[in-house]
């Protein structure tokens, strides 16, 4: 059985999943609170690459993804919120000699999540929040793709083919000046096609630092923020047939740099995730970077119509692909 | 001869509505707001606050750590309800103030 690179892209892609409302984290944000009735929208570009292969097919795993997040404010303190991966993943290797290339693209598995503020401290300047949140990731992909060397390992279907459940809690603590996130979370996932991804338990860190202005001025300025971020993620072992496979899962420590621009009505943010240390199990591939860009949008639903269309008719133009 | 004279009143009356509308009163109301930290949360809390109808115009002060609601000529404020919608953009209501001032 092949490692699973991808487990670790997957855990960063859907912890892209909840609301948007400051300067959020970039590398998970289930943090910060959306105003009843408010919907938000995310967009995030997410590229990986693994080269690092210990293993002598010298396997590189390139990930391109779109996370598009949509996000609503029930109530005050209830958030729903979900999750549509578009992926395009890219695998090749040395087999006998010679190179040869899989790939595949499509929606990933869709993913919901509810969140509850249910402590919550606001004073002058500042805010505290503790907000317990539960989704689950249906299997909207396709988990039976395929190519002219037979079916798809599970790193590249697009899809898990299973119901996987996602828990945790975020604390956050917010000023004018800098801001700090913690995250615990822990994703279970079910079983398809006789094989079950190893589950993620992952510890978020985040600190953001107001750069400009240095002095407010009034009104509503528009604000520059650097951060670091932290992401110690724990993958268990992939069970393949009731088996556990040694060549998957570990521990990885990210640390990412990021920078956001955040106005009245808009943000946009960028980092990049660089593994500082991975234990991983076997000859599993390891991870290079995972960069990560994108926009979020304070919106009326008329316009997140409008974008789903325009999603809807680009990604009618993408097909599946094989080079060898 | 009634007929021009009252051709005569009616634009009378049409030159002066813009001096009517000029030094009209209106209410504004500040209020303050605990937990407002960055832009994107002050613009929600703007477009929550316009939900009352009666609110023309309001503007969050990051800096000073509050919004200013005003109000359209002729209305009356309802500072339960600005403070209730307030609570629902996610933040913490404090003191509020009315004044008046002339629209412009």
């Amino acid at each position: 059985m092949k490692p699973r690179p991808g487990c670790i892209a997957t855990a960063a892609l859907l912890c892209a999943a909840a609301g948007a409302a400051n300067a959020a984290p970039l590398t998970f944000n289930t943090a910060l609170p959306i105003s009843k009735d408010e919907w938000i929208l995310r967009e995030q570009f997410v590229y990986m690459k693994s080269t690092d292969d210990p293993s002598p097919m010298n396997r590189r795993m390139e990930v391109s993804g779109l996370m598009s997040v949509l996000g609503y404010g029930v109530t005050r303190d209830f958030a729903v919120f979900a999750v549509l991966p578009y992926a395009d993943k890219r695998l090749s290797m040395n087999v006998g000699g010679a190179d040869a290339t899989r790939s595949q693209s499509g929606f990933g598995d869709a993913m919901f999540m509810g969140r509850y503020t249910a402590f919550e401290a606001n004073a002058t300047g500042h805010t505290f929040r503790i907000a317990p949140f539960l989704g689950v990731k249906a299997p909207t992909g396709d988990d039976h793709a395929s190519d002219r060397l037979g079916r798809l390992p599970p790193m590249l279907q697009p899809g898990s083919g299973s119901w996987d459940w996602q828990g945790g809690a975020v604390a956050s603590f917010q000023s004018l000046d800098w801001g700090w996130d913690v995250q615990l979370a822990h994703q279970r996932n079910g079983e398809a096609n006789s094989f079950r991804a190893g589950a993620v338990s992952r510890l978020d860190l985040s600190v953001q630092r107001r750069l400009w202005p240095g002095t407010l001025g009034e009104g509503v300025p528009s604000f520059l923020y650097g951060g670091l971020e932290a992401n110690l993620i724990h993958v268990a072992k992939d069970r393949v047939n009731g088996a556990d496979d040694p060549n998957s899962g570990g521990t990885t420590l990210f640390l990412t740099p990021t920078v956001q621009y955040v106005t009245r009505k808009w943000v946009v943010e960028a980092g990049i995730q660089i593994p500082v240390s991975q234990h991983l199990n076997g000859s599993a591939l390891r991870n290079d970077y995972i960069l990560t860009t994108g926009f979020r949008l304070n919106l009326g639903i008329r316009i997140i119509w409008l974008l789903y269309e325009i999603e809807r008719w680009a990604t009618s133009k993408t097909h599946n692909g094989l080079t060898g | 001869m009634q007929r021009p004279y009252l051709k005569h009143l009616a634009a009378a009356l049409a030159l002066c509505l813009p001096l009517m509308a000029f030094g009209a009163e209106r209410q504004v109301v500040d209020i303050a707001v605990k937990g407002m930290t960055c832009p994107l949360c002050a613009y929600g809390l703007e477009k929550s606050l316009r939900k009352a109808d009666e609110v023309d115009h309001a503007a969050a002060s990051l800096k000073d750590q509050n919004v200013r609601i005003e109000l359209k000529p002729g209305t009356q404020p309802d500072i339960a309800r600005y403070k209730q919608l307030i609570h629902d953009a996610g933040f913490t209501p404090g003191e509020a103030k009315v004044s008046r001032e002339e629209t412009k």
